[in-house]
């Protein structure tokens, strides 16, 4: 459900003031960790700004949406929701210099992937990057935990697709001048799978999002839904709660139709400012990052074996133990 | 539940006391956790094992378990506590319980009196309610999965079954819930259905409640069928529209049932 889920309670932000905020904490927190030997005023020229970081950002969950809808086989829509929410989540309290959002947004969708049930093996997952599968395949299970531990393993996302489908069966059966629903259908979606594009589903419910949608294409389609809204979904005498509502789905419907263009120039060169800017420490393709992982996982196959050390000496004692006691 | 930071240290935070069981996917401790009093809880270590068991990552049924208990919160459902990684691995912490049905069913020294069953089943039922009510469907229900603590309050537990359900042409596999609870639609192999199948097995359950043994133990799938016909006679295409055109679907002798 979603009013008690942690979506609500964890992932929705109050307006895109507070997104902001978070997110321009990030990149400032970051230069100035990075940055302590620079002159203030130098640093936006070395480290990617909010503006900057916004903008990569932005291209990459272009890239997930991308990737998503060439997957091979077919991926169910709520797959696409969840690898996009996951990532938009995953950049709340990170900074992509820290984190790459190549890695990230492989690992988010293969995440989505078995969260929604929609099985495919790593090898099938991998087979639909051009190539590097093998590497792609050991950073993308490297960043599962990660991921997981950042997104507060709060996994379940409700998506507008399943409210979508839940408003068409209500129309169908209550609104009886519109013959068929499914004229409303292509134009919703659509609308929903630009949404994507936005910041929406970190704040307006799924509901609004779906609503905002079957509206939308409504009016396109010539198709007058104001009975249905005002009558059956509010209710007459709650023209408080309609007013609420009708300012939410104002606010999605203007997010959904300003989305900004990405220039690909700019990107580009961003992609550049990244590589030298970058944590290299959390870089898996940095020596220093492999070097760490070495370490770590020496450290890990020396403590299983003080510990089976430990077990076969004590079980040992207690053979002995018993032998004396015979 | 889980902080966005300091996940690295989580383990030394509860402390192992005992080793309670080892299942296929998972190692089970008793643990004290430090940070809370000295509570006694579940810690539940996912195995990763080698890298070529865990070649797909993160098990799909730990992360089914995360993902549906982190939404979940009702005195008759298991509580997840807390999710912690640590290196590779993976760790759950649940409410600590100190048995299930199963063992009070086997357990001939207990006398199960009729307010017993029904505090019992009612108990049972309260979270499967809730469940259903959040469009969950447990899907693997049995006396062994029915947890019971120290206080005699019974809470449904393991998850790694579980599934959202409600989503229009979504198609389920059949091959859920423990034999012996399995419903007759999932026994002909169909792929939709709905809350049916945890309440046949609630059924079943408080029938070996009253019993002390398994109701309908069939040994093989046509068995477990014939069994249940025996019992509660065969259905007709009338009183059961559309089973005859289930998957699966055989004829059986037309048993009477016993009344």
């Amino acid at each position: 459900m979603f009013h008690t889920s942690s979506q609500r309670k964890h992932w929705m932000f109050r307006n895109e003031e507070e997104i902001i905020k978070l997110r321009r904490e990030n990149v400032t927190m970051y230069a100035d960790k990075h940055g302590d030997s620079m002159q203030v005023e130098d640093r936006p020229l070395y480290f990617l700004t909010y503006d900057e970081e916004r903008l990569l950002c932005r291209h990459y969950e272009h890239l997930v949406r991308d990737f998503c809808r060439k997957f091979d086989p077919p991926m169910p829509p709520s797959v696409l929701g969840t690898s996009c929410a996951y990532f938009k989540r995953f950049y709340i309290h990170n900074t992509a210099m820290d984190y790459h959002p190549k890695w990230i947004m492989y690992t988010c969708i293969y995440l989505a992937c078995k969260v929604e049930e929609f099985n495919v093996s790593i090898m099938q997952f991998v087979g639909n990057l051009p190539n590097n599968r093998e590497k792609a395949t050991e950073l993308i299970l490297n960043h599962e935990l990660l991921i997981m531990q950042h997104l507060n393993f709060n996994l379940t996302v409700h998506n507008p697709f399943r409210p979508l489908e839940g408003f068409l069966i209500d129309i169908k059966t209550r609104v009886l001048h519109i013959a068929d629903t499914e004229v409303l259908r292509k134009k919703a979606e659509e609308f929903i799978y630009r949404s994507l594009a936005t910041d929406a589903c970190l704040l307006f419910a799924p509901s609004q999002i779906a609503l905002a949608a079957v509206l939308h294409s409504a009016s396109k389609k010539g198709v007058n839904l104001d009975k249905y809204v005002t009558d059956s979904l509010v209710g007459k005498g709650n023209s408080d709660t309609l007013k609420q509502m009708v300012e939410q789905l104002k606010k999605v419907r203007f997010m959904v139709k300003h989305i900004e263009p990405l220039n690909p120039t700019k990107i580009q060169e961003l992609e550049e400012k990244l590589q030298k800017c970058r944590n290299q420490e959390l870089d898996p393709e940095s020596q220093i990052y492999k070097k760490k992982l070495e370490e770590k996982l020496l450290a890990e196959e020396e403590e299983t074996y003080i510990k089976r050390q430990l077990l076969s000496e004590e079980t040992k004692r207690s053979e002995d133990q018993f032998l004396m006691s015979v | 539940m889980a902080t966005h930071s300091g996940t690295a240290d989580r383990s030394s935070r509860y402390e192992k006391i005992d080793f309670l069981g080892e299942g296929q996917f998972a190692t089970v401790y008793k643990a004290k956790d430090t940070a809370n009093g000295g509570k006694i809880v579940a810690v539940k270590k996912i195995k990763l094992g080698q890298r070529s068991e865990a070649k797909d990552g993160i098990n799909r049924t730990a992360l089914r378990e995360i993902k549906l208990l982190q939404e979940l919160s009702h005195e008759n459902i298991i509580g997840l506590l807390d999710v912690f990684g640590h290196k590779s691995n993976i760790s759950l912490v649940f409410d600590f319980m100190d048995t299930d049905l199963e063992v009070i069913i086997k357990d001939n020294n207990l006398v199960l009196t009729p307010a017993h069953i029904k505090s019992l089943t009612i108990m049972t039922l309260q979270g499967l309610e809730y469940l259903h009510d959040n469009w969950i469907l447990h899907r693997d229900l049995k006396p062994n999965n029915l947890l019971i603590n120290g206080q005699g309050i019974l809470k449904l537990g393991d998850f790694g079954l579980a599934k959202y359900f409600g989503s229009p042409n979504r198609a389920y596999t059949h091959q859920v819930v423990t034999r012996w609870y399995r419903c007759p639609e999932l026994l002909f192999g169909a792929r939709i259905y709905g809350i049916g199948v945890d309440m046949w097995a609630i059924g079943c359950i408080l029938a070996e409640l009253l019993l002390r043994v398994p109701f309908l133990a069939g040994d093989s799938d046509l068995d477990q069928l014939s069994k249940i016909f025996q019992a509660l006679g065969t259905p007709t295409e009338e009183q059961w529209p559309g089973m005859t055109a289930l998957p699966d679907y055989v004829e059986f002798k037309k048993f009477p049932g016993t009344q």
